[in-house]
């Protein structure tokens, strides 16, 4: 346990994310900003979609290549 | 021209430092996803694997000062998007090694637990900044 603030009584020595909105600091395990009150998204709600259309893409382009030749 | 250099990185650094607080070395490093989701992607369709494992992989750079370990995980260019810290006193529980091309740290604590690569050529002075953040923070390591 690191050093609490007196204010809000977090505890400031664990890891902080910088708010997208309000570009100010709240604990990691926070899901919504302390200052602003904007909810976080894990950073990988648009990339394993994107990954896995990426890979449904090569399959149906290697269909389509196969059914030309 | 390099996308980090020795003038652009301790700019971005700056702002998450203690009043007083004295930068020694930063070195630019990343994380990439397991070795084995690596082989199963690129194996899976190289193009695609290749775009995954670059969505995957984690940029991060560590700043050691007078006082603090500090890791900025950023994207795109050096937009920070996270910091955590660990204070010198007492040292964090920390190991490492170092070969040909990569500086390898890792952090081993409960709360906030880190681990990266620091390649050689990562930025301008990489290795050099690297190795004397690892022999600060695990002073027994090679």
């Amino acid at each position: 346990m690191g050093a609490t603030c007196p204010a809000c009584q977090r505890d400031t020595s664990l890891p902080r994310r910088v708010c997208p909105a309000c570009k100010r600091m709240t604990p990691k395990a926070e899901p919504s900003c302390m200052h602003c009150g904007k909810t976080f998204h894990s950073e990988m709600w648009w990339k394993i979609p994107l990954i896995i259309g990426l890979f449904v893409l090569a399959v149906i382009v290697s269909f389509l290549l196969a059914l030309a030749r | 021209m390099a996308r980090f250099n020795d003038e652009n990185v301790p700019a971005a650094i700056k702002p998450h430092l203690q009043p007083g607080e004295q930068l020694k070395h930063w070195a630019f490093g990343v994380k990439q996803p397991n070795i084995a989701l690596i082989i199963l992607l690129v194996c899976l369709a190289i193009l695609p694997g290749l775009i995954a494992i670059a969505l995957l992989t984690k940029n991060y750079i560590v700043a050691l000062t007078d006082r603090r370990l500090i890791v900025l995980k950023f994207k795109g260019k050096l937009n920070v998007t996270e910091v955590t810290d660990y204070p010198l006193n007492p040292r964090p529980n920390a190991s490492g090694s170092t070969g040909a091309l990569f500086t390898h740290l890792k952090i081993t604590d409960p709360t906030k637990p880190f681990a990266a690569k620091f390649h050689r050529m990562g930025m301008p002075n990489n290795r050099e900044h690297s190795m004397a953040i690892l022999a600060a923070v695990a002073p027994g390591s090679k």
